[in-house]
């Protein structure tokens, strides 16, 4: 087992891949009771056009991603996963992103027992005509549900107008009339290439012995056979610089509006490690529009804004999405005062500073408990393919000058703002 | 984990001394009886008390005042359980061995600065205008606004008031009416203090010797339990139209004669079982065999004195729903139900005992409830649940009533293309 230690936090994650190819991560820490378990795929809702065996580049409806987690957990008889983690009181769960479907448990008794069904009941797939074509209603109250949430319904609006030719623009659960073109077939094929031990990855953490934990973990998979994924290439999009749509006004059964200003920029104009590059424009919108900006409090003062102006931001591979998000009546005039402050971007190197304390301080806060900690290695598996063991020393080289540079390349002028309201 | 309570004459001061995190958590609870007309002023009042202090006066001043105590979190909140109304401030920073020495005081007396100094004359419309945001922004939330609508319907009880606030109430408050309501609240509430982390014990009772500014002692003798419901003979029915996809159904239950032991211990398994998780009875029902709703729930209020059902369902089913609510209610009481199920719910909660001990949070929930609720010993309750048999659940199931109900009809026809 590898030893990969987060530097001056002074926290152990150890990592060893298997023969199959399962990369395994524990952690540690005997001071609580809870343990959290993640086995993940690298397989979420924008990797919907690939190969099959034979190199044919083919194409699924949206929402197959998601469709596929609902029928993991159905098995074919005795308990049911929940059933089974319920009799010694554990919780179990699954969630689908962009970019992986998440398998997860949580509780404090039975370690070794829950983390070997986890591997049994994801790597075991169970489908029949009937419980594909039951599922389908319940997705699409899902859908219904989703779609009553004016949030919802503008992070989706968001990414259609700036996402072009990416499958980032659609949205992970599918629509009404994609679920329901789903076939077993087609399921089967994405698991198939998909929930291969190579291409997943398991994430222990909590209270238990780690050579042990290790050694029950090889004995499950030594026992069970899986294909060799040959051929697999997924399809590259190319995505164009500019955003689609300047503006949108869309009607929705909203209490009060809801406003999303949104910029798209071209990762390639950056030289710089991406991580380094969204802690960039982290500190950049933070101090522009955050809650210790000079804007914030104007805005606060002259009734723009109630709250701060949120920031989301979302990366494609090949650009980053960011949002600025409102809820409030007076989006217009926000809108205004967003376009002059891009025009007058300076900085103070005090706040520069002391945002970098925020952020150093933060990854200490983030060792508090062991659901935390485990999303965070999920997170550096999805988007580095890799722990990041030196974030202190990151945040720490970060500089003003850099920062400044960053701020020049960006064209802000490449927005697109969607109003939600009734 | 070492637990002390310590008399400071006018307050509690619970210290839970522990190496398990690396921060300091403090948390500050005042309460009282709920009051119709001061939830809007209770609410302003806590945005107000966080916004600004003398010490620093402005919201941005404030914050970065935190940012420099190496982002120390601080967050206030109101909260009910049954009849007390309970405001609580908290804030939780890095322990001095990751920053710097003499950051624990410092930042306990930032905090408590924040408590007895704060300014609030500045930004009342401000704070007014989140306070009509979150009032407003129910409507946007389905689920919440059914529940809400369906407990308006019993009328004048603690748990029919809109905990958001009322907009009448909020237009007329003015500088003075807060400015006294803070000073009531500081004198007349009931006060406890926690403060969970790794900690000089001693060096923390100075501070709160100094600076935690309540000196007058008063007695507790608001009773927690909100009285039950009348019996109704059939289920009152209410109904709604809105745009949207999918309809909302809430079911209130009245709770008659619990005794306490069923209500701390019988009660949870119960609703747990019925409505709790992915694995209980109604999720199975409504979900798993018949697909009419992506989720299913039951909660139960146990100093309210009632229990609620709430599903999110495809337009048209909601008969259907309420048959298997009904019957399944049926079934429980003829003790016909599944045992996997029912061990399974004590597990669940037995073990969300246990690891509520990993948290903060949760360490100061557990000891807040002793002074609430009397509650015992997170070892005891274990103890308790774990007895719970079939029985005491048949018992239980037959004090439970369905008495209201709510429909928040979905009238958007473009549902399901």
């Amino acid at each position: 087992m590898k030893k990969i230690t987060i530097n001056k936090i002074d926290e152990d994650i150890y990592y060893e891949r298997l023969e199959n190819g399962l990369d395994v991560y524990l952690y540690v820490n005997n001071n609580m009771h809870n343990n959290y378990v993640t086995f993940t795929t690298k397989y979420g809702s924008i990797y919907n056009e690939f190969t099959d065996e034979h190199g044919k580049m083919i194409k699924f409806p949206n929402g197959i991603a998601h469709f596929l987690e609902h029928k993991v957990f159905a098995q074919k008889e005795g308990l049911q996963p929940e059933e089974y983690y319920g009799m010694n009181g554990a919780l179990s769960n699954a969630y689908t992103t962009f970019k992986n479907t998440t398998y997860l448990f949580s509780g404090v008794n039975n370690l070794e027992d829950n983390v070997r069904y986890l591997l049994d009941f994801v790597q075991n797939l169970y489908l029949t005509k009937e419980n594909v074509e039951s599922e389908k209603g319940i997705i699409i109250q899902e859908i219904n549900m989703c779609n009553d949430r004016p949030s919802d319904i503008l992070y989706d609006k968001i990414r259609l107008n700036s996402i072009k030719d990416n499958p980032f623009r659609e949205s992970i659960i599918g629509t009404v009339k994609e679920v329901k073109s789903i076939t077993k077939e087609q399921l089967e094929t994405c698991y198939n290439r998909f929930y291969n031990p190579s291409n997943m990855f398991l994430v222990v953490t909590g209270n238990f012995d780690k050579d042990k934990m290790l050694e029950v973990i090889k004995e499950n998979q030594a026992k069970k056979q899986f294909a060799k994924i040959d051929n697999l290439e997924l399809k590259k999009y190319k995505e164009p610089d500019k955003i689609v749509k300047a503006k949108e006004i869309v009607k929705c059964n909203t209490n009060i509006p809801k406003m999303a200003y949104t910029i798209k920029i071209p990762i390639k104009d950056f030289e710089i490690d991406e991580r380094k590059l969204s802690i960039y424009m982290f500190i950049i919108f933070n101090l522009l529009f955050g809650d210790t900006s000079e804007f914030d409090e104007e805005c606060k003062k002259d009734g723009i804004i109630t709250s701060t102006i949120s920031y989301n931001m979302l990366n494609i591979d090949t650009h980053l999405i960011i949002s600025l998000i409102n809820t409030g009546y007076k989006y217009e005039e926000l809108i205004k005062r967003i376009d002059e402050k891009f025009k007058n971007i300076k900085f103070s190197e005090i706040d520069f500073e002391r945002k970098k304390k925020v952020l150093i301080s933060n990854e200490i806060f983030s060792y508090e408990n062991v659901e935390m900690i485990n999303d965070m290695i999920v997170d550096n598996i999805i988007f580095d393919g890799k722990i990041e063991t030196n974030i202190i020393d990151i945040i720490k080289s970060l500089d003003m000058n850099e920062l400044n540079n960053i701020v020049k390349k960006i064209d802000f002028n490449n927005k697109s703002i969607v109003i939600l309201k009734k | 984990m070492k637990y002390t309570s310590y008399d400071m004459n006018a307050y509690n001061l619970h210290i839970i001394n522990t190496n398990k995190f690396k921060t300091i958590t403090v948390g500050v609870a005042f309460r009282r009886q709920v009051v119709k007309d001061e939830i809007t002023i209770r609410n302003l009042l806590k945005e107000l008390m966080i916004n600004a202090t003398f010490n620093y006066p402005s919201e941005k001043s404030l914050i970065v005042a935190t940012e420099n105590l190496y982002d120390l979190k601080l967050s206030a909140a109101n909260y009910r359980v049954g009849n007390y109304s309970v405001m609580t401030f908290r804030t939780r920073f890095l322990n001095e061995k990751y920053t710097e020495n003499g950051m624990n005081a410092e930042s306990i007396k930032f905090f408590l600065d924040v408590i007895f100094n704060p300014k609030l004359d500045i930004d009342i419309d401000k704070c007014k205008k989140k306070i009509e945001k979150s009032i407003m922004s129910l409507k946007d939330n389905k689920i919440k606004y059914s529940l809400n609508k369906l407990l308006e319907t019993t009328g004048d009880r603690a748990y029919a008031y809109n905990g958001y606030g009322y907009l009448d109430d909020l237009e007329k408050i003015n500088y003075e009416d807060i400015k006294n309501y803070y000073e009531n609240m500081i004198k007349n509430d009931i006060a406890d203090v926690y403060v969970v982390g790794m900690v000089d014990e001693m060096e923390i009772k100075n501070i709160f010797r100094e600076y935690f500014k309540v000196n007058t002692f008063h007695k507790d003798c608001v009773n927690v339990l909100i009285p039950e419901l009348d019996s109704q003979r059939k289920m009152l029915v209410f109904r709604e139209n809105d745009q949207v996809n999918q309809t909302q159904l809430a079911v209130l239950c009245n709770l008659k004669g619990l005794t306490d032991k069923e209500r701390k211990y019988v009660l949870p398994v119960y609703a747990e079982m019925l409505g709790g998780t992915a694995n209980s009875i109604l999720f199975d029902a409504v979900r798993e065999k018949n697909s009419y709703a992506y989720y299913v729930n039951a909660i139960a209020k146990a100093y309210d004195n009632v229990m609620m059902i709430y599903s999110g369902i495809e337009n048209g089913n909601e008969d259907n729903v309420v048959k298997i609510i009904k019957k399944t209610l049926a079934n429980i009481s003829k003790n016909n139900f599944d045992n996997d199920k029912f061990e399974s719910a004590k597990e669940t909660l037995m073990s969300a005992i246990k690891s509520s001990a990993d948290t903060p949070i949760g360490i100061i929930s557990n000891y807040y409830a002793k002074e609430l609720v009397n509650s015992l010993d997170s070892e005891e309750r274990i103890k308790y649940i774990g007895k719970v048999t079939r029985e005491d659940i048949v018992k239980v199931s037959k004090k439970v009533k369905m008495h209201t109900m709510f429909i928040l009809e979905a009238t958007n026809e473009e549902n399901n293309d």
